[in-house]
């Protein structure tokens, strides 16, 4: 194998992908990166059996098709530290070479052959959302997850088919997210069988890095019940999905609401932030008491006491609810500041229902005072 | 800083309490209503109030009762008195504690009760009873709240206090004088220390034993004392830490009050410069007169006869959950995290850890969390000899969160109440799951009803 890359490429490359190869693995070569060149273009891949992903390198000439095996961490650290415009990169069954102008470094080399195979996108049949929507769902779900579960499939985010759209869930049994993007069928739209597939956080996390906030098309594809393939500009990813059952989500949402009120979310976020400042791990609770025109946040704790008020547009029944006000924050932060939010209220018991227009819902359960 | 013709430096800034701080710093700022300051006259007063302040008799106490436990049994039968008493512990065969007497055969503590009676054939060995031990360990708290306004419960047998000796009452005065007022009134024997902070109290009490009474105060008294003991005695430096200083010529408690802070602090972090200020008198941490809130609650130890046998494994979690939550429910907290240690007999342990949905203390959503905790902890074939449960990341029964997928059920929370109930009028584990019927020895044996963990408020185990 004899290539030239451009170094800049280079480095883009291995940031992307360096972080799914694992440190330490009982496959040793599982620690490697695959570089892979030929006239259809150069990929580098990496895999942990798990999650896989296959990244086109841009500003890579080809002079001799074949593939490397390196080293992930020391390449990378050539790759930063090097001054270098272009690197090449040549291989033989004995060894690697990357090669500057001013200086060179070999590696030993390992058998290509044995780096197990990353799934390529050959669905026929698979979902075609924007690059932007995909990076929403993702961040505005993956957040609200537990890894730590153990009695449900809540390590991951469910997704939902639908002929026009694409559905995301997390919950970690506290609170839970759900999103809707427009999505249309490419080939033929199947009805999902069985249970509706749950990626791994870690695999969302490796797909929203590859995402742009663009109209660039994303394609999404379930195979054979166990597997997501994505395939964004650049890169196919792999990921097994989460086993296990995700909880029947859709009865937590409350039926119906005894009160409601809008408020943007930047307005709301800071409020929280500020009256969280004198929680502690023991006495996490704000209280949001809302009443005709306003909602007045307080909290208590043995670093002190805090009281705020915030013009609302509210005209029901006067209304006590406690949170914990990280599960708000984390919801908030990742809303446009500028986003009109409706919450629904029942009662200081049951699950508060927060919703934006662009079809988010957010549900979280409030702190039950038993006294 | 000045205050009026008397210049403040005099004093020691760091001798002050915060407390002691503000009133001066207000006194100091304190203006006249035609907005001119104190008058010379003001000016006296508040010289007055800060020296009275600064020269306040104050001190920290610590009160350690000599072999606690033979102590308490000789209170209820003084034959024992004189005579080697050893206390046996979990299911008879330890001895968790001993006498004076028994101490100088040769008897150690921790040690099996065969070894014991061979070298202690004349040895009285009696079986534990915390809960006359509990009985005798708050009649002293109340003897020592008496004598100080502020006491610490640290542990069954140990207070630690704020030592303020009355008009024309010498701090070795106060010593002698609460050593004797708990002998007169509880027929207890206790060692009682004096010094500028907390960890050179318990080293002056601990170097006192038996039946001592000693204040030491002055600096070059302190200095004689640390000399003479090792780093190791010192609670928070055990045999690790004391490896760490030894390169660097620290041996001795004085060594290492005389070390360099900065180094000390890179060598035993943050804890150690605590330790590094009380050595040289000054005062880290408070006196609790009240336990500050649990980080964590477990229960569980010995299985006595160590088990390879499931179901009996599976009925110790089952006994230990049921304790657990007997202390959640007292605490009225939850926890959100709980652990399961094993012990086996080979020293390699099991461990299970699971995070709940919801923080909970009902007792058949915790088990069903326990059992796959069990699975991972247990090692078949191996027999296990200790078991331990621990709750963490504990919340307020009071306003925990709410689970999304764990519906409110009024009935098994009204079964958790009436169980509770029954148990506290009744008697402990009148009422438990059938789980525990493997361990029908265990229950029958009184001495296993209560346990040093269940006596409550003392910051210490």
């Amino acid at each position: 194998m004899k290539s030239l890359c451009n170094r800049e490429g280079m480095t883009t490359a291995f940031a992307m992908v360096g972080g799914v190869a694992p440190a330490r693995s009982p496959k040793p070569i599982l620690q490697n990166l695959k570089f892979v060149v030929d006239s259809s273009g150069s990929t580098l891949m990496a895999t942990d059996l798990e999650l896989g992903i296959r990244y086109q390198v841009s500003g890579v000439r080809v002079d001799e098709p074949g593939a490397a095996i390196l080293p992930t961490a020391r390449v990378q650290q050539l790759l930063r530290l090097s001054t270098e415009a272009d690197l090449a990169i040549e291989s033989d069954s004995e060894k690697v070479e990357i090669r500057g102008i001013r200086g060179k470094w070999h590696f030993a080399a390992e058998d290509p052959e044995l780096f197990p195979e990353v799934p390529v996108f050959s669905s026929k049949n698979y979902y075609v959302l924007t690059s932007a929507d995909l990076r929403k769902l993702i961040r505005r779900t993956s957040f609200a997850t537990d890894t730590e579960s153990t009695r449900y499939a809540l390590g991951g985010v469910l997704v939902e088919f639908r002929e026009d759209s694409v559905v995301m869930v997390g919950t970690d049994g506290r609170r839970l997210a759900r999103m809707t993007v427009p999505a249309r069928v490419h080939g033929e739209f199947e009805k999902p069988e069985g249970l509706s597939p749950v990626i791994p956080v870690k695999a969302l996390k490796l797909l929203e890095r590859n995402l742009s906030d663009d109209d660039t098309p994303v394609h999404l594809s379930i195979v054979d019940g166990n597997s997501a393939l994505v395939r964004t500009e650049r890169a196919v990813i792999y990921s097994r999905l989460v086993e296990g059952r995700f909880p029947r989500y859709q009865d937590v949402f409350p039926n119906h609401h005894e009160a409601r009120v809008g408020i943007k979310a930047g307005e709301l976020l800071r409020a929280v932030q500020q009256s969280m400042i004198v929680t502690s791990d023991e006495s996490r609770g704000v209280e949001f008491g809302f009443a005709a025109g306003e909602l007045t946040l307080t909290s208590k704790s043995t670093l002190g006491d805090s009281r705020l008020a915030v013009p609302i547009d509210y005209d029901d029944k006067p209304l006590s609810i406690s949170f914990d006000p990280r599960y708000l924050v984390e919801a908030l932060v990742v809303l446009d500041e500028s986003v009109q939010v409706s919450i629904d209220l029942v009662n200081s018991r049951t699950a508060a229902l927060f919703h934006t227009e662009d079809r988010y819902d957010y549900i979280v359960m409030p702190l039950t005072r038993d006294s | 800083m000045r205050l009026g013709h008397i210049s403040l430096s005099h004093f020691n800034s760091t001798s002050f309490r915060k407390i002691d701080q503000i009133i001066v710093l207000l006194l100091l700022n304190s203006r006249k209503p035609s907005g001119r300051y104190c008058t010379s006259l003001d000016t006296i007063r508040a010289y007055t109030i800060l020296v009275d302040m600064y020269t306040r008799k104050r001190a920290v106490g610590h009160l350690d009762a000599d072999c606690f436990y033979v102590s308490a049994e000789r209170v209820r039968d003084p034959f024992l008195k004189g005579k080697p008493v050893g206390v046996l512990g979990n299911q008879g065969a330890c001895v968790i504690a001993k006498s004076y007497e028994m101490k100088a055969a040769g008897v150690k503590t921790g040690e099996p009760i065969w070894d014991a009676v061979q070298k202690c054939p004349d040895g009285i060995y009696v079986k534990r009873d915390f809960r006359w031990y509990e009985t005798l360990s708050r009649s002293m708290l109340e003897v020592m709240r008496r004598l100080s306004g502020h006491v610490e419960y640290y542990s069954i047998d140990e207070f630690f206090f704020v030592a303020e000796p009355g008009p024309g009452q010498s701090f070795q005065d106060l010593a002698v004088a609460m050593r004797q007022t708990i002998l007169e009134e509880l027929d207890l024997p206790v060692t009682v220390g004096i010094a500028r902070s907390r960890t050179l109290a318990k080293l002056i009490s601990d170097s006192a034993k038996p039946f001592g009474a000693k204040a030491v105060l002055e600096k070059e008294h302190e200095e004689h004392l640390l000399a003479r003991l090792p780093v190791t005695e010192i609670s928070g430096v055990a045999k690790r830490r004391a490896k760490r200083l030894l390169p660097w010529g620290i041996a001795s408690c004085l060594d290492l009050a005389k070390a360099d802070r900065g180094l000390v602090r890179k060598l035993l972090t943050a804890t150690g410069e605590a330790l590094w200020w009380e050595l040289n008198g000054e005062p880290t941490g408070e006196i609790h007169s009240a336990r500050p809130r649990h980080k964590a609650l477990s229960r569980g130890g010995s299985l006595g006869e160590s088990t390879a046998d499931p179901h009996r494994l599976y009925a110790w979690l089952v006994r230990n959950l049921e304790r657990l939550i007997e202390e959640l429910r007292y605490h009225r907290v939850m926890p959100g995290k709980l652990t399961l240690w094993v012990g086996y007999r080979d020293g390699i342990p099991g461990e299970g850890q699971t995070r709940l949905a919801v923080p909970t203390d009902r007792f058949d959503l915790l088990l069903e969390a326990l059992r796959p905790c069990l699975r991972r902890a247990w090692r078949p074939k191996h027999p296990a000899n200790r078991m331990h449960l621990i709750a963490e990341d504990l919340t307020d029964r009071d306003t925990a969160q709410g689970g999304l997928f764990s519906p409110h059920d009024p009935r098994a929370e009204a079964l958790a109440d009436v169980k509770q109930r029954i148990n506290e009028r009744i008697g402990r584990f009148a009422v438990r799951s059938g789980a525990t019927l493997p361990l029908k020895s265990i229950y029958d044996d009184g001495a296993n009803g209560y346990d040093i963990c269940d006596v409550r408020g003392k910051i210490c185990f």
